[in-house]
């Protein structure tokens, strides 16, 4: 095991490395080969990880540098190397990236003709600066992970820059990010200071002993809006919207499956190990409340602009914004039950995300825009069913119904936040889960059965462009070929399935609890002590989370129907309608303005607002 | 004396959000982006240093006598890759903008909305 | 938003920001009083251990050698985009404008200068973990006598003189050199990146085992990647400083 744990990371940059070294001399098919291979080894060493890692965290230190006594007088010890320190969660995040990377890979044969060692090159460094962000325990060692992940985001979303959206989505995707990146890190440079100490489990020890408010209260703000500007959290989500909806299928997919929800993932784990000790009791209230207020309106914005845009890329990177704020609600929480739910939601829903922007692609390509109205009726010939089918199930399985995958981790989280005490957020995300999924249905509705208006005043509409343009005459035979979404069809069935495995939940739960027992955490990853073995929890979903299961699926339907043909029905009150609904939805949408300094105004003001509130209330 | 760095620090890391956010360019705004950058490296130097101490190098002093701290010297290095690296693609962004838009002022550039 | 509205949502948040950014920096150690205890470990034991005398090298290379890959797979990546950017959209692309110089001095004193530059950069990447110094300092430094060849000559002097397949393959090999030595670890049974060759003698060029071997790899694909982003920008501005001088 220690022999192929990190090449989990040094394989995947190796092999880009070389690639973008002898590239070019290779034979054509070569290089999409070889990047395949890589990503398959990369998502099967990660699930050994996961399966080996289930009784407790695997930590592996680089270089062999384990941590030594402080000297005398010191009470603790001195971590002079790095460390990963894998659990469940991060072995599980690392296959959903390797997955996500592999079948979009294979999505992508031999797709990128001109620049195509460059892209394998990019798409390896991007699988392992992910890989390495979600496994990695020493705090810089994150940062630079998140920076190589992020700046491989920036090239690949890039591609054809030479069309004015995607110029300008790519551009407030690297100002943005770049900010949050700078904040994150001016967070860490504080922690540094005060403990001395760029271990997770060493800062957070430390900081226990200390206790400074305000810098606490400082660095924990600026490192929550540097991981929440990744992960797309309103008010820090407006990047997202254009850079997903932009950028090639390709690229998209692996964005919306897993880039955002990683940093999510990762802020978790440092805010459990680094901060979770030393903020507790109504500290800990304050911060939880602050991050619900977050994670809901994150869900209400996302499912709003959602249902309110025509084009179906847009949509998903929406649909992106509202799922992350279920996860941002789940971690909230601080409980081992809303983490479990938070992760498997970003597995199960990533999963399913990841394989509807895939075919979205697919219909960009055969179908010639991803304007949904543009689109109506397009989609009805026999040869386009089994594109359809593929992102009717995405639409479904977002919605959550009972007993798949993104049910078995939503109702986690609605437990979770009923035995919390914040019983009203759990209906409002499901609320979010039927809007947003229906609106999935909606479109798919429209496309493949023709079904609904053929104008919707209330959706925007996106300049005319063409879309993605076709890359080469000859590609355009081999980009049409089904097979290619075969790897969507095997994310969407591994995204149903994901709550089939044996005491999924269960053992999602005991891991959290690990991860939350910081002493026996501590002693493991400084001192190598390893825990003695846990009873398993037992886990049911509650009536009541299957009560919101079936109605977020109910609602999706009615969402659906309702999205497909209002005109229609309110025929007679539509006027009044449209003039009681137009303003607020035109408003909300001239939000999102497409420009880069509205943007990080919102950034800035929504740093102070978390900043200001737990100034007041973090003591 | 003891606090004065750190001020430096937040000064310029709130200036040069300031100045990327109401920038009129985008190689304007990539440079304040910089300038956000270079106050992490102060406040990082900042941390590291002691007064009447060495430079982390032992070559050529006597054994015992106190030197800085080389770890936020390595981190700064590594951050100062980092936002070269960040800034070289940004103005590449800004350089294909006043290629294919004619512009490069951010607030004319807007063709996604809503 | 327009811009008056931009700024009465962005001055008052701002300086809230400025103001929590102070209230968290009082909880800094005084300036200049003490460094961290991980400052101070490795101040006391690098040098017995790992036989360097240049610790911010050793910090880099041995002890915190996995950030040190990631970084330089950051610039890697970084270059391989801005090519993206800037290479696969050039209309005109084999067209190398002539852009001479016709100043005697700025020649003379550039070719001068350009092999001294490059000498030096090799020199600080040798000694980099001997005196002040290391691969990156070492590689930007060498990169810039590429640069004095283009001020001293014209840009084809530069093309010519740095061959494209060659910086490129440099680039990429020295990126995956280093994850290759980090291997040898894995190889001889340790931890990946440990320290797997003899030591030698602290002050000397032959110390610090794979220190000295990361330190070249890392300067020779830092100079190679910064002379491909030159490549890159350069070529933008002589296409610009070309149709503007024919607009005339």
């Amino acid at each position: 095991m220690s022999l192929l744990l990190p090449l989990v990371v040094a394989l995947p940059l190796v092999v880009a490395a070389l690639l973008a070294a002898v590239g070019t001399h290779l034979p054509r098919v070569l290089p999409d080969l070889i990047a395949i291979g890589t990503a398959a080894a990369v998502t099967a060493i990660s699930l050994l990880l996961l399966l080996d890692s289930g009784d407790h965290p695997i930590v592996y230190w680089f270089g062999g540098w384990r941590p030594v006594p402080g000297p005398g007088g010191q009470p603790h010890v001195i971590a002079p190397g790095i460390a990963f320190v894998i659990d469940p969660f991060a072995a599980a995040e690392a296959a959903l990236a390797g997955l996500a990377v592999l079948a979009t890979l294979i999505f992508a044969w031999r797709y990128f003709e001109t620049i195509r060692h460059l892209f394998h090159a990019l798409m390896l460094a991007f699988l392992g600066g992910m890989v390495g962000f979600a496994l990695s325990g020493d705090l810089f060692n994150i940062f630079v992970f998140f920076e190589l992940m992020s700046v491989a985001g920036y090239a690949l979303c890039a591609y054809r820059v030479e069309r004015p959206d995607v110029l300008q989505g790519s551009l407030n995707f690297a100002i943005l990010n770049s900010m949050g990146a700078f904040a994150m890190l001016m967070g860490i440079a504080m922690l540094y200071g005060s403990t001395g100490a760029l271990n997770l489990v060493d800062i957070g020890s430390t900081l226990s002993h200390q206790h400074p408010t305000g810098l606490m209260v400082a660095s924990l703000t600026l490192i929550t809006v540097g991981f929440l500007v990744k992960a797309g959290a309103a008010p820090f989500h407006f990047w997202l919207s254009d850079a997903y909806a932009v950028a090639t299928a390709a690229a998209a997919a692996i964005f919306t499956a897993v880039m955002g929800e990683l940093a999510f993932h990762v802020y978790a784990r440092i805010y459990t190990t680094v901060f979770a000790e030393s903020i507790t009791g109504s500290a800990a209230a304050a911060v939880t409340a602050a991050l619900i207020s977050l994670a809901v309106l994150s869900a209400l914005v996302g499912a709003v602009m959602c249902a309110l845009e025509a084009d179906t890329k847009r949509q998903v990177a929406f649909l992106t914004v509202s799922n992350g704020g279920a996860v941002l609600a789940g971690i909230a929480l601080l409980n081992p039950t809303g983490l479990a739910g938070a992760i498997m939601y970003i597995v199960a829903a990533g999963l399913l995300r990841g394989a509807l922007m895939l075919g979205l692609g697919m219909v960009v390509t055969r179908l010639g825009t991803s304007d949904e109205l543009r689109l109506r009726g397009r989609g009805r010939a026999r040869r386009h069913i089994p594109l359809g089918v593929l992102i009717a199930l995405c639409g479904l399985g977002l919605a959550a119904p009972p007993p798949f995958g993104p049910f078995l981790s939503l109702s986690l989280i609605y437990d979770a936040v009923d035995q919390a005490g914040y019983g009203w957020v759990a209906p409002v995300l499901a609320a979010c889960v039927a809007v947003s999924a229906g609106t999935v249905l909606r479109a798919a509705a429209r496309i493949f059965l023709g079904w609904g208006d053929r104008t919707d005043p209330l959706l925007t509409e996106q300049p005319e462009e063409p879309q993605e343009g076709e890359p080469e005459p000859e590609e355009r035979g081999a980009r049409r070929r089904l097979w290619m979404l075969s790897p969507a069809f095997a994310l969407v069935v591994a995204g149903y399935g994901l709550a089939f495995g044996p005491h999924l939940a269960a053992h999602a739960i005991d891991a959290a609890r690990g991860l939350q027992d910081h002493a026996e955490h501590a002693r493991l990853v400084l001192q190598g002590i390893v825990p003695a073995p846990r009873p398993l929890p037992d886990y049911h979903p509650s009536p009541l989370a299957l009560g919101y299961g079936a109605a977020s699926f109910a609602g999706a339907l009615l969402i659906a129907a309702a999205g497909l043909w209002w005109q229609r029905l309110l025929a007679s009150t539509s006027k009044r309608l449209r003039a009681a609904v137009l303003p607020p939805a035109n408003a909300l949408k001239a939000l999102h303005s497409g420009n880069v300094g509205d943007y990080a105004t919102w950034l800035v003001a929504g740093t102070a607002a978390v900043a200001l509130s737990w100034a007041l209330t973090l003591r | 004396m003891t606090y004065y760095p750190f001020v430096v620090a937040a000064v310029l890391f709130v200036a040069g959000l300031y100045g990327a956010i109401t920038s009129r360019s985008y190689v304007h705004l990539a440079v304040c982006l910089t300038v956000m950058q270079a106050s992490t490296y102060v406040l990082l130097l900042a941390i590291g240093y002691l007064r009447g101490a060495a430079p982390p190098i032992t070559q050529g002093q006597l054994p015992g006598t106190r030197l800085v701290d080389p770890v936020v010297q390595a981190l700064t290095l590594t951050d100062i890759v980092v936002s070269v690296v960040v800034l070289a693609l940004i103005l590449s962004l800004a350089v294909q903008a006043h290629r294919r838009a004619g512009t490069v002022d951010p607030d004319k550039l807007r063709r996604i909305r809503g | 938003m327009n811009r008056r509205v931009r700024l009465v949502l962005l001055m008052p948040s701002l300086a809230a920001i400025l103001g929590v950014l102070l209230w968290g920096y009082t909880g800094l150690p005084n300036f200049g009083t003490t460094i961290s205890s991980y400052g101070q470990f490795i101040d006391r034991v690098a040098e017995p251990q790992r036989h360097v005398t240049n610790l911010v090298s050793a910090v880099m290379f041995d002890y915190r050698g996995i950030d040190t890959l990631v970084e330089e797979f950051i610039l890697f990546a970084s270059v391989m985009g801005v090519a993206l950017l800037l290479r696969s959209s050039r209309e005109v692309a084999e067209q190398r404008p002539r852009d001479v110089v016709t100043s005697d001095a700025v020649r003379t004193a550039g070719s001068a200068l350009a092999p001294v530059m490059l000498l030096f950069g090799l020199w600080i990447i040798a000694f980099g973990y001997v005196t002040p110094g290391g691969g990156f300092q070492g590689g930007v430094a060498a990169s810039a006598g590429a640069l004095l060849l283009w001020l001293a000559g014209s840009y084809r002097t530069l093309r010519d003189l740095s061959p494209t397949f060659l910086v490129d393959a440099a680039e990429g090999l020295g990126a995956a050199s280093y994850i290759g030595i980090g291997l040898l670890g894995l190889a001889a049974g340790s931890p990946f990146l440990y320290n797997t060759i003899p030591l030698g003698t602290a002050g000397t060029l032959a110390s610090g085992g794979t220190i000295a071997a990361l330190n070249w790899v890392a300067g020779i694909e830092v100079a190679a990647a910064f002379v491909l982003i030159y490549h890159e920008f350069l070529e933008e501005y002589i296409q610009t400083f070309t149709y503007t001088k024919a607009d005339q």
